[in-house]
């Protein structure tokens, strides 16, 4: 059985590559207001579009957004039965860590510094995910290793 | 039983050496397909290969 929703594994180096740049370039736009000239739309008013919008951020967040794929969803060199049990496990264990992690925040954080979690929420589940998926390969890897 | 090595048969079998140790060492059990493979390959029946435990 092949999972049909892995990327090819060669998407996985530039997925590392492209996420420090990318994670700088979020960090600039989110604290420091950066804004990249020329990237202004004109969207006129309405209840989802404000008028003038500044695509910055939407750049910023989809460069994350592509490397934390890239590097979470990409096959192993050799990616079998075993692999996709680590995949499985660490799954689980983002969900349950990011469920505490969520739960925590909703009731500790408040006002603007909500919203501001909230950005940083957006990608945590990926991160925590990638996080544990590497640990947890690793581990049996050393497992292996001390067993030899 | 054979003279084989773990990543002979990791070969063999289509998965990795990781994969085939930690089937031997009880840490992970393998899907019906591998097992099938796996007792195809040793020309011997699933049950030979892998039983059930009592916590199972």
């Amino acid at each position: 059985m092949k999972s049909q929703w892995l990327l090819p594994h060669r998407f996985r180096l530039p997925g590392w590559i492209l996420l420090v740049p990318a994670l700088v370039f979020g960090v600039m736009v989110l604290h420091f207001d950066y804004k990249i000239p020329g990237l202004v739309i004109e969207l006129g008013g309405s209840d989802i579009f404000c008028g003038t919008q500044d695509l910055t951020d939407e750049l910023a967040f989809s460069l994350v957004w592509v490397a934390l794929i890239a590097i979470g969803f990409s096959k192993e060199r050799f990616e079998d039965e075993g692999t996709r049990f680590i995949r499985l496990e660490a799954l689980i264990r983002a969900s349950w860590i990011y469920s505490i992690l969520l739960f925590a925040v909703v009731w500790t954080v408040y006002c603007d510094a909500f919203l501001s979690v909230l950005i940083y929420n957006l990608f945590s589940f990926l991160i925590i995910y990638i996080v544990c998926y590497e640990w947890m390969k690793r581990s049996w890897r050393r497992q292996q290793e001390d067993e030899e | 039983m054979h003279d084989l090595s773990q990543e002979d048969l990791a070969q063999i079998i289509g998965v990795s050496r990781q994969t085939i140790h930690f089937i031997e060492r009880n840490k992970y059990v393998p899907s019906t397909v591998l097992a099938l493979k796996l007792a195809r390959y040793f020309k011997v029946k699933v049950e030979e290969l892998f039983e059930l435990e009592d916590t199972d």
